[in-house]
């Protein structure tokens, strides 16, 4: 094990510290004070499958099937979606498909029985050194690993991204810089092991040369436990200091190693990849145990009667039925925040369940509410959200840009390097919801795009359909002729063309054939 | 049932722009009073007027544009632009014009702008040039300047009044309502030219330089007009450049400056300022450049 001393001095000193960012006062304590706490598992779970992108998903079991615990439930066509599978025996009580949030809905009646039910898709695995990357990535994808991080991307698919370039630092990213999420902290104090295995199977998988988890020094149990779990391993333990919002990948590789990745590129044209310590854990789980991934550990907090809490959650657990298991008030839940309060949106969905992206659910206080004469006024240029914004960005500018749905300002002003971290939010002192303008100016930008590439489309087809006109005219007078005569040469024969007739009515019903069994839908893809 | 909305939790207890303007114009009652003291009744009841005006005008202009009154008095705006503004006017000044400036500053300067934070140039500033250029005949140095009589033995009245605008905008600056660059950066090129200037004309300059520094108008203009952030740019950069823009006239012209002069010096550089917030746009984290430019 190496600790990096010189980092904790160039933080001290470094440039990162002059560019934005922010300490913020932690509210982690509370959910710290006891461990992990599992939960029992709730009547019913709904597990959510995503359509892929414009089919929906593509399930193994139908309505009153009985499923047991780790038995798959939804087939994905390539890594960009990971497969769902069963937290626990259970009856397929219904199926639904929302069309607007293009989301099917497995509802599950969980069974009292089998609780100790092995994997069906894989079985556990003794060493996984005698398998080649390939095979790692592989087995990940099969057991639907997904990342932990917030975004939910498949492990697979990341890993896939990166077989085709030279990964030359992994890092498992524990910083977790959120002032009220404390999982991934109070996962590394137990299962410190688990992340350190995890750690080495992703950097076989993903063949990167060398290999740190990062984590922020004020975590000192967990430093302490991946300390222990790190003696005479060649992975770095990168300490950090306690800044916000230090856990976002691209301002994280800035301060270890001073390289600056603009936000809305990908880490990997660096040379760099990041995934989350309970990614990992849940990844050394897949590949050694071959346990598919059915729950995660979420971060509950929020004013008394609840009581703060880390907890382990089955995917497709209501997340009121979680607050209510954590004692919260039933009258405060209409204020609940997902993903703290930070980053996080308001769960204004009742019916909203936990799955990979959810990190922490958080009620907010009474204290916590902004009052009705401390809303929205007139931004009068501060420049206070300029000097907080850690990538530099002119939020007042972007606020009146998104204000105007103005696209060409929003792009030239860099609306997609922000990465939502929500200070300049914080420290408005006019209360202005710039995190949600910005969220209305990417989706003006995105309409903007669409319209864009809809254009373009059009314009390419109409430039090829006249070029081809364009040929045919042009084509010379003899090869026109030659090809009039050689089609005339052929003769009309009625048995050839039944033939022929037959053999393309084979083809088409073959092919319909094998996409039903494919898909289980007649549509035709349009990618 | 008031309208409540959950929020970032860190909200509540950070910074308030209506709080800022509170203390702005907590910060010009002692010099109002000060200058209340040393003149006669009629500066009080031009101040109320001015007062009642500001606040009609902003209400009328607010309902005009469909926008709640309310709301728009609720943020202090126009009582620290009412307060700033009696302090500016000449002795001589009849009770219509403290009026049709309040007026002009706010329907015109501010409101036909756009309102609190859209406007181009500092309504106060604007306000006080259209009095003077419109109304030459009243335009006298500010009762600020010309409080004479003694409130203490020794201390004249203009530098109480001095020190109590001092005082006055310091809980601005500690709040970071106002940036200490902009003053910052005038009183050191106004020291770094004093110095400058005593090594080729020791008397003449020196003695000039600290009346001129002292003139309580021209502390009003440096800490309450020109770091106004609504016409200054808003990186830090620019700021200190905007403040240099203002402080090199006022240094290059020294004892020739007086309120006038340094209203329309701010003027000028709020005339600026859209181009230095152009100039001066930090280069975006992980970009080479800073970017196309886009003019607003």
């Amino acid at each position: 094990m190496i600790v990096n001393k010189r980092l904790l001095l160039r933080a001290k000193h470094g440039a990162f510290s002059r560019a934005g960012g922010m300490k913020l006062t932690s509210t982690k304590a509370a959910a710290l004070r006891c461990g992990i706490s599992s939960m029992p598992p709730p009547p019913r779970l709904f597990l959510e499958v995503a359509d892929h992108r414009s089919r929906p998903a593509a399930l193994l079991v139908k309505a009153g099937d009985k499923v047991r615990k780790f038995q798959q439930l939804s087939r994905t066509v390539d890594l960009s979606q990971a497969p769902v599978f069963s937290p626990l025996s259970a009856t397929v009580a219904a199926i639904s498909r929302d069309a607007h949030t293009r989301r099917t809905t497995i509802r599950l009646d969980i069974l009292a029985s089998d609780e100790n039910a092995e994997s069906e898709t894989l079985p556990p695995l003794t060493d996984y050194g005698s398998l080649t990357a390939a095979q790692i990535t592989e087995r990940i994808a099969i057991l639907g690993v997904s990342g932990l991080g917030g975004r939910g991307m498949p492990v697979a698919h990341k890993l896939a991204a990166a077989k085709k370039r030279r990964v030359q630092q992994l890092i498992i990213n524990a910083v977790e810089s959120d002032p009220d999420i404390s999982a991934d902290e109070a996962m590394i104090r137990e299962r410190s092991k688990a992340v350190v295995e995890g750690a080495r199977i992703l950097q076989r998988a993903s063949s990167a040369e060398r290999c740190g988890i990062a984590i922020s020094k004020e975590k000192k149990a967990a430093i302490a436990a991946l300390r222990a779990a790190l003696a005479g391993s060649d992975i770095e333990l990168l300490i950090l200091p306690t800044h916000y919002p230090l856990g976002e990948e691209h301002r994280l590789i800035y301060a270890l190693f001073g390289t600056e990745t603009a936000p809305s590129a990908s880490i990997l044209d660096a040379g760099f990849l990041c995934f989350n310590a309970a990614t990992a854990h849940a990844v050394a789980l897949a590949v050694n145990r071959g346990e598919p991934m059915i729950s995660r550990i979420v971060s509950v907090d929020g004013p008394t009667p609840l009581r703060p809490q880390n907890c382990e959650v089955l995917f497709g657990t209501p997340i009121w039925h979680l607050l209510e298991v954590c004692g919260a008030d039933p009258a405060q839940k209409d204020r609940t925040l997902i993903n703290g309060s930070m980053r996080g949106q308001l769960l204004e969905n009742t019916q909203a369940v936990v799955h990979s992206g959810v990190r922490g659910v958080r009620i907010l206080d009474a204290s916590e509410l902004l009052q009705s004469d401390e809303l929205e006024r007139n931004c009068i240029n501060c420049g206070h959200c300029v000097s907080a914004c850690p990538v530099n960005l002119q939020p007042q500018a972007l606020f009146r840009a998104s204000r105007a749905r103005d696209t060409f300002q929003l792009a030239a002003l860099g609306l997609e390097d922000c990465i939502d971290c929500g200070l300049c939010d914080q420290v408005c002192p006019s209360h202005l919801p710039l995190r949600d303008y910005f969220g209305a100016g990417r989706s003006e930008m995105r309409l903007w795009q669409g319209s864009v590439d809809r254009a373009d489309h059009f314009r390419n087809r109409f430039d090829a359909h006249q070029a081809r006109a364009e040929r045919k005219l042009r084509r010379p007078q003899s090869v026109a002729l030659a090809a009039r005569q050689s089609d005339s040469k052929t003769e009309f024969s009625r048995t050839s063309a039944k033939a022929e007739i037959a053999a393309a009515v084979a083809r088409v019903k073959a092919r319909r054939a094998e996409r039903a069994e494919d898909q289980g839908s007649p549509r035709k893809d349009d990618d | 049932m008031p309208l409540v909305t959950p929020w970032s939790r860190f909200v509540q207890r950070q910074a308030d722009s209506a709080a800022w303007q509170r203390w702005t114009c907590l910060g010009l009652l002692a010099p109002t009073a000060l200058v209340a003291a040393t003149t006669d009744a009629g500066f009080l009841a031009n101040l109320l007027l001015i007062i009642v005006s500001a606040l009609a005008a902003d209400a009328i202009a607010a309902w005009l544009r469909g926008i709640s009154p309310g709301a728009v008095l609720a943020d202090y705006s126009a009582l620290s632009f009412a307060l700033m503004f009696a302090l500016t006017l000449a002795a001589e000044a009849p009770w219509w014009l403290g009026m049709s400036g309040a007026v002009f500053g706010l329907f015109i300067a501010k409101q036909a702008f756009g309102g609190h934070g859209e406007y181009l140039f500092q309504p106060l500033a604007a306000a006080y040039v259209f009095t003077r250029l419109g109304f030459p005949e009243f335009s006298g140095p500010s009762l600020m300047d010309t409080a004479t009589a003694a409130l203490c033995a020794d201390i004249p009245a203009t530098a109480l009044i001095a020190l109590a605008l001092l005082t006055g905008a310091l809980p601005l600056l500690i709040l970071k309502a106002v940036d200490w660059r902009i003053p910052g950066v005038v009183f050191l090129t106004l020291i770094l030219s004093l110095a400058l200037s005593r090594s080729i004309d020791p008397p003449l300059w020196a003695f000039n330089t600290i009346i001129f520094t002292a003139q309580p108008s021209l502390l009003l203009v440096i800490l309450f007009v020109a770091t106004d952030p609504v016409t200054s740019p808003v990186t830090a950069r620019g700021r200190s450049l905007f403040a240099l823009l203002i402080a090199l006239p006022m240094a290059v012209g020294a004892w020739t400056v007086d309120l006038t002069t340094a209203m329309a010096i701010v003027l000028l550089a709020n005339f600026l300022t859209p181009l230095i917030d152009l100039m001066c746009r930090p280069r975006i984290f992980g970009h080479q450049n800073r970017g196309s430019v886009f003019l607003d």
